[in-house]
């Protein structure tokens, strides 16, 4: 088992350089829904030039790829930059937090889980729901991605907070998807 | 539209929801590497003439083609 220790060691070099971050994508999807294989992690950092350096020492060429330009571009333009494991090959994709309000919101309500000995903090289910979704519209209707949402909606079901979500279904204008979603799922009532 | 049948969907999600978050976590990574094995396994029976260097050469490769593209 690669990915947690990969998870880990990530999750202590974003602690001890004080990298705000929230874990979301198909790990928390499998966390909180129906666990797939999955050979990234996507993680949405709030992360400042400053700490460049630290984050490139921490991760070396030859065994991790990992490029300042990149990381020094995806924060001046909010985007992305990843990680490589060059070994085993497997990827974490680094989403720099935005001001939309969707993402504001997300990261915001992160909190923290317990696994393997260690904490990390994830999305809450209706955030891992509301972008699994908006990700399915985004790639032209991924099954695979709605089919994380659905999961994740019918695990949780009964816990969920449906006044936030159906805001955001508004507000993101996932509205079709999420009926199909309401539709087809499942739930044990 | 989902073609796919799901009989005793309810058992499955009743045990899904028994299960600890650590649990279903835990169960994705061991899924994760269970393809994984399975994907070397495939590559060593189609190129048996190929050491394990080459091989996880292939793997690499074919891994990077799948970056950002498996939706």
């Amino acid at each position: 088992m690669l990915q947690p220790k990969l998870l880990n060691n990530l999750l202590a070099v974003l602690n001890e350089n004080h990298i705000d971050y929230m874990v979301t994508g198909s790990i928390v999807s499998s966390l909180q829904g129906e666990p797939r294989a999955t050979h990234d992690v996507d993680i949405v950092v709030n992360i400042r030039t400053s700490a460049i350096p630290a984050l490139i020492a921490a991760f070396p060429p030859p065994q991790y790829y990992l490029d300042a330009n990149s990381i020094k571009e995806a924060i001046e333009y909010k985007s992305m930059f990843n990680l490589l494991d060059t070994n085993e090959g497997d990827k974490i994709d680094f989403w720099i937090l935005t001001n939309e309000p969707f993402d504001t919101s997300r990261f915001e309500r992160k909190y923290e889980e317990n696994v393997f000995g260690f904490k990390m903090k994830i999305s809450k289910p209706e955030d891992t729901i509301l972008a699994k979704l908006r990700w399915a519209k985004l790639s032209g209707g991924s099954e695979k991605q709605f089919t994380d949402a659905m999961r994740v909606y019918e695990v949780q079901y009964g816990k969920l907070d449906l006044n936030y979500l159906q805001h955001w279904v508004n507000q993101l204008q996932v509205t079709e998807l999420w009926n199909k979603l309401t539709e087809e799922a499942n739930p044990i009532e | 539209m989902e073609i796919k049948p799901h009989p005793n969907q309810a058992i499955y999600l009743q045990t899904l929801q028994r299960m600890t978050p650590e649990q279903r976590l835990a169960k994705a990574f061991e899924l994760s590497t269970l393809t994984k094995e399975l994907f070397l396994q495939g590559l060593r029976n189609r190129f048996s003439d190929k050491d394990e260097t080459e091989i996880k050469e292939i793997y690499l490769e074919r891994i990077a083609k799948c970056y950002n593209r498996n939706y």
